[in-house]
């Protein structure tokens, strides 16, 4: 039936967008670290010497003090540093200018501590991380410390990390420890990630105060969360500025729940590897060469028709070491497009960044890839796929030769009908 | 006498000089009579289908006619896109096409919008010759003057055919009373030659107007009545057998009809009737070779078989989907409820109501009354004339009752069909006023005799009754002339594109907002944007902002309509959602609370609720009445007062004073002060808002940047 065929005809939309990507500043290393104190600068100094190690050009001021920080509506400094807990303004910057930061691109690593400042939760709580209240910090009475401890097991040794080693590294084999508030992650915020939490046993309340209500509780307790944002900036946040620290760089670890000692902790590689991912030396892939063609040609069509067979391009590249190299992967996804994906095609890596395919148009099209970790690709091209044209069906069919037939053998027979009519006597 | 050309001396070719003279005439009028809305406006396309209508033909004089059968629309129901060739009747587009190219081939250079502004004046002129044949073959030459006459003026007519009213029905009305007059005089004539024109002009129809389906069921009517009248002829045979078989065909030739020419249930009577006919010629011929007896036995067997194998193959073919199931309009046909009862959108649809009687009078005017008489003449003339068995004029009368009377019935149902009944009110009226003239003009032309008395004088004071009625009759139609003319000059000219209003001080002014927002929007927008609205401006919105919409006034997908119209009534965090995913960049709405212009969304808004609610059952109706009853103030129930759409149009306007000695945030159009006045958009934000307030644009923001 008529309606029939146009339903079947309908066309369509082409919608990509092809996963992983970031344009962010990889590679850029101006770095400004906001203290509380001068004090900070020393009692840290192993973590900023890393920074330093890896090509960091780190600029410290102090919270109250100001700092050159944008100047003409630019940023001086492509990653900040906010290891000022304490503080209500970060060199002149209040928590809406940090945000503004962020969503300008700007990557951001702030430490927290059980006596955060304002600002330091406004912050989080803008990106829907919630601090607990001021004095609580983090308890875990099975998986606390050893080494330390002062009763109130509020030094815990933590090891429930996130498994993506773009993020951590594949090097943090022992405990990382922790002193410091805990941090509820809004779940349905998938931008946010826990990397650290608590055991299931650990909760977050005030030590000296008998526990009514608790703010966040077991694994759902997070002690280093972050979030990927959309323009693919990264903000850190620590529930413990301790854990950067070079006394828990260097401290032995001897964990209540295994008994095991480690002659480090993990704090090193863990603060390295969160550190490097933040600013941007890790996990980040930009693409480029985005085409599509009808195969066998060259040049994007505006329009396609549909069962076209269409060849799909991308290269993805990841900036590793210090250079872009091609990104190796095998799960970045094409999608056809049209209100829901009517494909959904894994594109084929060559190895050397380029992913390809080849599909045939069903009636629309489009890509996803995310994987936690990596920055945001999205490359999406709109192109309508089009019914076929009056000229385009096939002109005879196998299924209609009855049809032919039976009004061939009418005309004839209305022929030889009409010449015995007209021409033949009684 | 004498000082007249030797032509012109000749009674008969006085009468034809006559005849033409009054026909240029009323050619001239019936086309400035509609020209009242460019004189009071401009040159100007009307509402909304003459916009899509008007698009259209500037894609088919670009870009030719195959690629225009092939266009596919993607600016059109995004992210589906329209198969414009596909579901258009292109007769109007193809016209105006063939108009423009053949006026610029004699270098007359025109363009293309005046072609299609002026098409249906030029079409009412047409109709009026063609109106004159046709009821000049149903009674004589008097009759189809005045009937040409009539039909150039009658408001029934004009409110569809003004200048700028470049739609379907402009030629429609044309190419229906076209094909009426060569079916008419191929039943009179029962000649090939004018069933073959009749076809033609059929088929003119088809790929005009869905209309074309009021006569693929009129004929077939027609020729049943005939039959159970006892009036079957061999000119009938050939009349039907060629019309239906060729105009089957040709119909099949236009995309959107395709198949359903021969499937859909609509033109089964026709089919029906096509197969009646050959089984009654046979049955003739049976009967002429057997005797009367073993004829009866025959004719009980072979007719209870038949009946029973056509019932079951009907039920067949209806229960395995091959013929498609009735479709919502044609029960509305039936069943005036129906439709409001099961489609909201067919229901939603202001000419798809009822007809009321004010403006059965307002349309027709005297003719109204004079219908009934002409349809009494009519009879009088049929039983005068029935003896003669093969008096043709007889037939073209039994059409004319059947048209008039169905089409009488179809225009009490919907408002729109009106126009469907004005041509024939015309042609029955005349048969009405020139067989009573003709009776009083007796009187008066007859000698007196020597005796004081009338010659065939019945009745005491002939001659003064006669002249009394005829001076009666053309006071009524002095009147009729006077009440079309305002009714087109006042009713039927406003292009509703650009609204008027007279001021207190009596001067006009003009709200020309539409426009302001459509120009807005194509030069601040991205080419690409696309623009959500309520279905009735998306082709305005395609064809002046030249934006990508997501449904427009082609209604064929409902529930993408439901979609929107869900969006519009949630929330403004749940209608988020489906803008997004069906990205949204644009919402545009109309809003009258500041000027008093009453159809806008706000009065529009309960078709969205239940144009959504008959996809989604979770979105109630009754959720937005407070006791049930529509309220904004307030009264107003708390889910209304958050709607999206209540948003949208009361955005800031808490704080707006709009009349005298009433509080700040007063709509004009529901006499209440809002109910809501305190809120915030989150996830759109006004961009843009015209003169009059009358339509109000927001963007949707973008995903922030660290949420959702």
């Amino acid at each position: 039936m008529h309606n029939r065929g146009i339903i079947g005809l309908t066309a369509l939309f082409l919608i990509l967008t092809v996963g992983i990507f970031a344009q962010s500043p990889a590679g850029q290393k101006r770095v400004l670290a906001v203290l509380d104190s001068d004090t900070i600068k020393s009692s840290h100094s192993h973590f900023f010497d890393n920074l330093i190690a890896d090509g960091f050009k780190i600029d410290y001021t102090l919270a109250s003090s100001k700092a050159n920080f944008l100047k003409y509506g630019v940023y001086n400094y492509e990653h900040l540093i906010l290891f000022a807990p304490h503080s209500e303004e970060f060199a002149g910057l209040d928590a809406e200018a940090i945000l503004e930061f962020v969503d300008q691109g700007g990557n951001v690593l702030v430490a927290a501590d059980s006596d955060a400042s304002d600002a330091i939760k406004a912050i989080a709580s803008d990106c829907n991380i919630e601090l607990d209240q001021s004095g609580a910090q983090v308890i875990d009475h099975h998986f606390y410390e050893t080494h330390g401890d002062d009763g109130t097991h509020s030094l815990i040794a933590a090891d429930n990390l996130i498994s993506d080693e773009v993020v951590v590294g594949s090097k943090v084999s022992s405990p990382v420890l922790f002193k410091g508030i805990g941090m509820d992650v809004l779940e349905d915020v998938p931008l946010i990630f826990p990397i650290l939490s608590g055991s299931s046993f650990s909760y977050s309340h005030n030590p000296s105060s008998p526990v009514k209500k608790l703010h966040v509780a077991g694994k759902k307790t997070a002690l280093v969360a972050a979030l990927q944002a959309r323009n693919n900036a990264r903000i850190l946040f620590s529930g413990s500025l301790d854990l950067f620290g070079n006394k828990f760089f260097g401290a032995r670890v001897k964990p209540s729940s295994t008994g095991k000692e480690h002659l480090r902790s993990g704090n090193e590689e863990f603060s390295k590897a969160v550190t490097l991912w933040t600013f941007q030396e890790r996990g980040a892939i930009r693409t480029s060469e985005a085409t599509h063609h009808i195969k066998g040609e060259t040049t994007a069509p505006s329009i396609y028709t549909i069962r076209d067979e269409i060849t799909y391009s991308l290269n993805i590249e990841e900036w590793k070491d210090g250079k872009w190299v091609p990104f190796q992967s095998d799960d970045v996804q094409l999608e056809f497009i049209m209100l829901d994906p009517y494909l959904r095609i894994p594109l084929k890596a060559d190895g050397r960044g380029n992913f390809s395919t080849d599909f045939i148009a069903p009636d629309v099209y489009g890509v996803e890839f995310h994987k936690r970790g990596y920055g945001f690709v999205n490359v999406a091209s709109q192109v309508p796929v089009r019914p076929y044209r009056h000229t385009q069906y096939e002109r005879f069919i196998a299924s209609a030769y009855p049809y032919y037939a039976s009004a061939i053998s009418m005309m004839v027979g209305l022929w030889v009908f009409s010449w015995f009519f007209l021409y033949t006597k009684e | 006498m004498d000082s007249l050309p030797g032509i012109f001396r000749s009674e008969r070719n006085q009468e034809l000089l006559l005849r033409i003279l009054i026909l240029a005439l009323i050619y001239v009028i019936a086309f400035s009579t509609r020209l009242y809305s460019v004189l009071r406006y401009e040159s100007v396309i009307h509402e909304f289908d003459p916009y899509f209508n008007f698009r259209s033909t500037q894609y088919l004089v670009n870009e030719g006619f195959y690629n225009f059968l092939n266009w596919f629309d993607e600016g059109s129901w995004y992210p589906l896109g329209r198969i414009v060739g596909g579901t258009v009747y292109p007769g109007l587009m193809i016209t105006a096409a063939a108009v423009y190219w053949v006026l610029n081939f004699f270098n007359i250079t025109i363009n293309i919008r005046n072609v299609c502004v002026l098409l249906a004046p030029w079409f009412a002129s047409n109709t009026a010759m063609v109106t004159y044949f046709l009821a000049k073959e149903v009674k004589n030459t008097g009759t189809g003057l005045l009937a040409a006459a009539l039909i150039a003026i009658v408001p029934g007519y004009v409110s569809r055919s003004v200048a700028g009213s470049y739609d379907n029905e402009g030629i429609a009305i044309f190419t229906l009373l076209l094909t009426y007059a060569m079916w008419v005089k191929s039943v009179k004539t029962g000649s090939l030659l004018w069933s073959g024109l009749a076809t033609l002009a059929y088929f003119y129809m088809v790929s005009a107007w869905g209309g074309y389906i009021f006569i693929i069921n009129l004929i077939p009517l027609y020729v049943f009545v005939l039959l159970v009248s006892g009036r079957y002829s061999s000119r009938l045979y050939i009349a039907y057998c060629t019309f239906y078989t060729i105009g089957t065909l040709l119909s099949m030739q236009i995309t959107f009809v395709g198949f359903q020419a021969v499937q859909s249930s609509e033109h089964m009577a026709a089919f029906g009737m096509f197969g009646l006919l050959q089984i009654y010629a046979f049955l003739n011929w049976v009967h002429a070779h057997l005797s009367n007896e073993s004829y009866n036995r025959f004719f009980n067997v072979s007719v209870a078989s038949l009946v029973g194998f056509l019932a079951i193959s009907f039920t067949a073919a209806t229960a395995t989907g091959y013929i498609s199931p009735w479709t919502g309009r044609f029960y509305t046909l039936l069943d005036p409820t129906y439709a409001k009862e099961n489609i909201p959108i067919i229901a939603s649809v202001s000419e798809h109501q009822p007809t009321t009687w004010a403006s059965f009078f307002f349309d027709l005017h005297v003719l109204v009354i004079l219908f009934p008489a002409g349809l009494y003449f009519c009879f009088k003339d049929i039983k005068s004339l029935g003896d003669v068995k093969d008096d043709n004029r007889t037939d073209a009368k039994i059409f004319i009752i059947c048209y008039g009377i169905t089409s009488v019935y179809f225009a009490g149902v919907m408002v729109r069909l009106m126009l469907v009944l004005a041509p024939i009110t015309c042609v029955v009226g005349a048969i009405a006023i020139s067989s009573t003239l003709e009776n009083y003009m007796k009187p008066l032309k007859a000698k007196k005799t020597p005796g004081g008395k009338n010659a065939e004088g019945t009745y005491p004071m002939q001659q003064e009754v006669s002249f009394a009625v005829i001076a009666g009759l053309v006071v009524i139609l002095i009147f009729y002339t006077f009440h079309c003319s305002w009714v087109t000059s006042e009713a039927y000219s406003s292009p509703s594109i650009v609204l008027a209003a007279k001021q207190n001080d009596g001067s006009r002014i003009i709200f020309d907002d539409f426009r302001e927002a459509y120009r807005w929007l194509d030069m601040n927008t991205a080419p690409n944007a696309r623009v959500m609205s309520w279905w009735d401006y998306g082709y305005q919105i395609s064809a002046m902002a030249n934006r990508t919409i997501l449904v427009d006034n082609n209604t064929w997908n409902n529930s993408h309509i439901a979609q929107v119209g869900k969006a519009m009534s949630a929330t403004e965090d749940n209608a988020i959602k489906i803008m997004r995913s069906l990205h949204v960049d644009y919402v545009l709405i109309l809003f009258g609370g500041l000027t008093g212009y009453a159809s806008d969304d706000i009065n529009k808004f309960l078709w969205m609720v239940r144009i959504a609610g008959s996809t989604d059952p979770s979105i109630k109706e009754e959720q937005y009445f407070t006791n049930g009853e529509f309220r904004i103030d307030a009264g107003g129930s708390p889910v209304m007062l958050n709607s999206l759409m209540y948003k949208m149009c009361f955005w800031r306007f808490g704080d707006l004073y709009t009349e005298h000695n009433k509080p700040p945030g007063w709509d004009r159009v529901r006499n209440v002060e809002i109910g809501n006045k305190d809120f915030t958009l989150e996830h759109i934000e006004e961009v843009y808002t015209t003169q009059h307030w009358l339509v109000r644009i927001y963007k949707v923001k973008d995903v922030p940047n660290r949420g959702v």
